[in-house]
């Protein structure tokens, strides 16, 4: 009896141990930060002190905040870092952690960076951009063993705009507006571009940013056809200091980040894409116009082909009943 | 006796930790200490005059205005909670011992979670080659199968040659560059000590809900949502792959390679 009391409590403790193991993952790392981008107007003189939370929610780890200056890249949002120069000082009021230092950083936990950005009262007015990096120390590789280590950043964009006016310098165009996959023909002195009415046409609208201050595009792309129109009002992106950017449209059409749009929904005859840009209040409208000419080449050439599979269906049992008819 | 000592040892054993979250300090001074609740875009049912955009807690969009600043945090185009998360499946590439002329290839998963950003960029670089801790001694970066299937940073090409040597890497799954045409196309990493720029990796935009009609809460009636709820977790799969020839000096080589993943401005 005491044999089998014995038993049954080593059964269940093995049972709790069993449920009570947490899960183990291979060393994995997930960080994250929020909010995702600051965006801020500031007079020199003056600062400010924005607070940033980090959470990891996956191993434990050695965790730095370092920030540095970036520059767009290409036209689809692309970033490259580069060392923190400039005017606008940086400092972190926590009193137990330090930039560009690494602390150890627990599973489940936050940290709050509370971030105090200075401009000094020299400073010239333009735009300034950064960005907030929480980025995960690489740990030690394998002894006797050949290692690839990771290192996880992750980051929120900072643009600063240092203005004693608070107005900022707009100076925009439409850099590009055109349709993908048509089929350019030349006739009667005209350019005409041919699309299949089945098609998701692939429209791209690129705004260059030629001001020293970041701005925000608003506006829509049209797509008409007489009295019919459909609207894919542009999202609300930034396009910062001397560089272009494609700018997407809501709702999103599951386009790929080089392409602005996908419209679809053509009707056989002539539409007018149009492109209606602005910059923000009191500043001049831009437009400029793609007209495509739709036609069902998908219903046309599967005719065409209806057609002669019929046709060579009738010749060869015409030729086949000729020929029957020739062996009596 | 034994046994109920047992039994009771194995009731704590069960009780699960519990974790308590640290919300202030007396250092700090919490700026945004608003509990967020909601948020979204009200608009007038009558004759549709005004729109109304808000959003509570920090995460969300959130302007406020002062002497002399005005501060924007967040995009006041997306209603969401989520902050922004990166995610990586491994610290550490182990590679083992390495066997001339015998790929070795590990997977490292990449997530991006964004729903509280709208675009993102994930990209990678390298701090340099695989090298030995004397520094002497590289295993190269690949330049995939050679000739016409030379591959770049921004290139990816076949690399399917034993005889092809290198560091390299393939991408598969959601967000990656177009040039990965199949798991037998790499590229080798953009290298900091050749100052290269880091390349994209994962991208995406798709800032809004891929559900039909677009949400836009009114009052009556609410509209009837279809379609498949985004899906806000992006993943793909980067395969690192190192071959070395029979001339490799014997020895353990590393390398770091930095992820650096950023909702776009």
């Amino acid at each position: 009896m005491k044999k089998w009391a014995y038993l049954l409590s080593f059964g269940f403790i093995a049972l709790c141990f069993q449920l009570s193991a947490n899960t183990i993952y291979a060393q994995q790392v997930r960080l994250s930060i929020d909010p995702p981008i600051v965006q801020t107007k500031i007079k020199p003189g003056k600062s400010i002190l924005v607070a940033y939370t980090t959470e990891n929610t996956g191993d434990p780890l050695a965790l730095q905040f370092v920030i540095y200056t970036f520059r767009p890249v290409g036209k689809t949002g692309g970033v490259e870092l580069g060392d923190l120069d400039g005017p606008i000082e940086f400092s972190l009021e926590n009193a137990d952690i330090s930039l560009k230092t690494p602390f150890f950083f627990n599973t489940k936990e936050r940290k709050q960076a509370l971030i105090r950005i200075t401009i000094p009262s020299t400073t010239p007015e333009g735009d300034y951009y950064f960005m907030i990096v929480a980025e995960s120390v690489p740990t030690s590789p394998s002894e006797g063993r050949s290692t690839s280590l990771t290192s996880a950043q992750v980051g929120a964009p900072l643009l600063v705009t240092v203005t004693e006016s608070g107005k900022s310098e707009v100076q925009a165009r439409i850099a590009e507006f055109n349709v993908q996959n048509t089929y350019d023909v030349r006739l009667f002195h005209k350019n005409i571009k041919l699309i299949d009415s089945s098609q998701r046409l692939p429209v791209i609208l690129v705004i260059e940013n030629m001001g020293a201050n970041s701005i925000q595009p608003e506006g829509a792309i049209t797509l008409r056809k007489g009295d019919k129109a459909t609207t894919y009002t542009l999202l609300s992106q930034n396009v910062l200091k001397n560089s272009q950017r494609v700018i997407h449209t809501s709702p999103t059409t599951g386009a790929p980040t080089h392409i602005s749009a996908y419209v679809s929904g053509f009707s056989i005859g002539s539409h007018s894409l149009s492109a209606q840009v602005s910059y923000g209040s009191n500043t001049p409208v831009q437009f400029s116009t793609v007209e495509v000419f739709a036609i069902p080449f998908r219903i046309l050439s599967l005719v065409c082909v209806t057609l002669l599979l019929s046709v060579g269906i009738v010749y060869f049992s015409k030729k086949k009943k000729r020929a029957d008819k020739d062996s009596y | 006796m034994v046994s109920l000592i047992l039994l009771i040892f194995g009731f704590l054993l069960l009780a699960l930790p519990s974790q308590a979250v640290n919300m202030d300090s007396n250092q700090y001074r919490i700026q945004f200490g608003t509990i967020g609740t909601g948020g979204g875009k009200m608009e007038d049912t009558d004759d549709n005059t005004y729109t109304l955009t808000s959003t509570l807690g920090q995460a969300a969009a959130k302007e406020f205005q002062s002497n002399g600043f005005i501060v924007k945090a967040g995009f006041q185009y997306i209603y969401s909670r989520t902050p922004f998360t990166f995610s990586l499946s491994s610290s550490k590439m182990d590679f083992g011992t390495l066997i001339p002329n015998t790929p070795a290839t590990l997977p490292l998963t990449l997530s991006v979670s964004f729903g509280g950003a709208g675009q993102y960029v994930v990209t990678a670089r390298a701090d340099g080659p695989l090298t030995r801790p004397t520094g002497a001694e590289i295993i190269p970066f690949t330049i995939c199968n050679g000739g016409v299937d030379t591959c770049t940073i921004s290139s990816a090409k076949n690399w399917t040659s034993t005889s092809a040597y290198g560091f390299g890497y393939s991408m598969s799954g959601e967000d990656i560059p177009t040039d990965f045409l199949s798991s037998n196309y790499y590229r080798p990493f953009a290298s900091l000590i050749a100052l290269e720029t880091p390349q994209i990796v994962m991208s995406s935009i798709n800032v809004t809900d891929s559900i039909s009609p677009t949400p836009n809460p009114s009052y009556t009636p609410a509209p009837q949502l279809t379609g498949v709820e985004r899906d806000s977790i992006h993943e793909s799969i980067m395969t690192m792959k190192v071959n070395t020839s029979a001339v490799q000096p014997a020895g353990t080589y590393t390398s770091v390679i930095r992820f650096l993943a950023t909702p776009s401005f």
